[in-house]
């Protein structure tokens, strides 16, 4: 039953690496030069001696972990460029469901950047005093409730740039604007002051990257976190699966 | 950033402009001597007009448009005045002056925005990697007077510099800084120093898709973007090593760290506050020597990246 998506992942893979390894550099030394600031910041803000509830170790495992998890903790799928492009409609040419390819795809997209870029960072994390084993075992599942409910939303965003005719670039800023401040994948929701951390914490993008992260570092409870992260999964699932339904005879190719 | 719009019917229009520069409109015989200066601010006229007119043909798309740009830059600077505020500074340098340094980065954006990204002027990979140069080669214009105005959305565009320039009120208003008269002009050269600087940064990076259009296409934008995104960290407090690198061999700390002390009076390391200035014409001497040589590599090869029915490939 799943040979068909691993196949599918493999390809894209391949695909990703086609004209040859070197083409992955640029993005590996610009994720490097925006980890390496960010982990200064905390060092930084951390000899301040201001009480915030983390650790130094805390802080830095937290911002390591997002760079090595970054795909996953965020996911953004080819859908709504595809759609823009005008290449969306191939998909539905292709005698395996919708969802399960851009699924399959894009975790194929990943798998060259987590094995030239993360496996490296993971290998040296322990030479640098960065902690690599989760602080509870729950971080596992937050993690993989994370990626779904990453996807439902990607979705959402697609019907959101099929409605907006093709207007990929805009849905895509608005997304990626309200993903780094609320996802919580740059600044953990516990350094927000004025008592924003609770509200972050439950709205649902607050269910992405800033939950398995916080778990990670041990930060927060983890039944509270994974049962928000379910309640968001249900939702926007089911909001994702019958906006999608409604949106694939509004698509529109063109492309150019 | 705003990016892929209205390119459509520009070109055309700027064709019919340089006719009317030209004097063919008065029968070819004479024609109107017209400095290069009022030159370029005809054209800007011009698509002042164009960005008028596409504000009120799709009203609807042009606000989501503004309302996308404003909610991408304040998300960006939020986070870490958010920081700012529950440490009470960063690195020295306190909340306010941190938000100064942000307002900074958001005018800056705001800048760039209104003159160079309209039509990919700034992200000019793209133009390059799809093999889009030729529409620029067969106006009537030098391509630097095209690259210069064509980017020009003074209504659509200037959001982030109205809203950067509010967030530069407040926080001055906190600061209680007594300027000089002449601080107003330094932040004015300051600003266009940054936003000559993020160009080279593009120019130069875009060299690139001369030789691999479909791999460097978006080069421009990730350089602009993760180099702007970064721009926005207040090095203060950092290793000196960090701090020097990021002020000469990835340039990051010249986009608002480095001009904001540099305009509260202390410059880092006691540099000149020139500094900004001189690393400016160095990049935009080596971005020329390196566009000039993709250039002519490219009027030799070209790029063919359109399939016969208009999708790329």
């Amino acid at each position: 039953m799943f040979n068909k998506y691993i196949k599918t992942a493999i390809i894209t893979m391949r695909g990703k690496t086609n004209g040859g390894i070197i083409y992955l550099f640029p993005n590996v030394i610009m994720n490097l030069m925006y980890l390496l600031p960010l982990m200064f910041l905390w060092r930084v803000l951390a000899g301040q001696g201001v009480e915030v509830g983390m650790s130094l170790e805390q802080m830095l495992s937290y911002t390591y972990m997002n760079a090595l998890l970054y795909p996953m903790l965020v996911v953004q799928t080819f859908l709504s460029r595809w759609n823009y492009e005008g290449q969306a409609i191939s998909l539905f040419a292709r005698p395996v469901p919708v969802f399960g390819q851009v699924i399959s795809q894009t975790v194929g997209e990943w798998l060259p950047m987590l094995e030239v870029y993360s496996l490296p960072l993971l290998i040296i994390a322990p030479f640098a005093g960065i902690i690599i084993i989760p602080a509870t075992p729950w971080f596992f599942l937050s993690l993989f409730l994370c990626v779904s409910l990453g996807f439902a939303i990607d979705f959402i965003f697609a019907c959101v740039t099929v409605r907006l005719r093709g207007m990929a670039w805009l849905s895509h800023a608005i997304k990626m604007a309200v993903m780094s401040l609320f996802s919580g994948t740059i600044i953990p929701f516990k350094l927000l002051p004025f008592g924003l951390t609770a509200f972050f914490e439950y709205q649902p993008f607050g269910s992405l990257g800033g939950a398995p992260l916080s778990l990670f570092v041990g930060t927060t409870e983890p039944l509270r976190i994974i049962s928000i992260q379910l309640f968001w999964n249900v939702t926007l699932w089911f909001v994702a699966i019958i906006w999608f339904k409604k949106s694939k005879e509004r698509q529109v190719s063109y492309g150019g | 950033m705003v990016a892929n719009r209205r390119t459509a019917g520009r070109n055309s229009a700027v064709s019919a402009t340089c006719e009317s520069f030209q004097g063919k409109k008065n029968g070819g015989t004479k024609r109107p001597r017209f400095t290069m200066f009022l030159h370029i601010l005809s054209l800007y006229k011009l698509y002042l007009k164009m960005d008028l007119a596409w504000l009120f043909r799709d009203a609807k798309t042009a606000i989501l448009m503004i309302i996308a740009d404003v909610l991408s830059n304040l998300s960006a600077v939020t986070g870490i005045f958010l920081l700012a505020w529950r440490f009470d500074g960063i690195g020295g340098m306190s909340r306010h002056e941190v938000l100064f340094m942000l307002a900074y980065s958001t005018i800056l954006t705001g800048i760039f925005q209104t003159f160079f990204c309209g039509g990919n002027t700034a992200h000019i990979s793209r133009v390059i990697g799809r093999g889009q140069l030729e529409h620029a080669f067969i106006q009537p214009l030098p391509l630097p007077v095209q690259w210069l105005t064509s980017g020009f959305i003074p209504l659509s565009g200037s959001s982030n510099l109205i809203s950067g320039i509010v967030i530069m009120a407040v926080a001055v208003n906190q600061l209680d800084l007594v300027l000089p008269w002449w601080w107003v002009f330094s932040l004015v050269l300051n600003l266009i120093i940054t936003t000559s600087l993020i160009l080279a940064q593009s120019y130069l990076s875009a060299s690139l898709a001369f030789y691999a259009p479909v791999q460097a296409e978006e080069i421009s934008s990730i350089v602009i973007d993760e180099f702007g995104y970064i721009g926005t960290f207040p090095l203060s407090g950092m290793p000196k090593a960090l701090q020097i690198t990021l002020i000469t061999i990835i340039p990051t700390g010249l986009l608002a760290w480095f001009p904001t002390l540099a305009l509260f009076g202390k410059p880092p390391f006691g540099f000149s506050a020139w500094y900004p200035l001189l690393f400016a014409i160095i990049l935009w001497v080596i971005a020329l020597f390196f566009f000039k040589k993709g250039l002519n590599h490219y009027v030799k090869k070209g790029i063919n990246r359109y399939h016969p029915m208009g999708h790329r490939r």
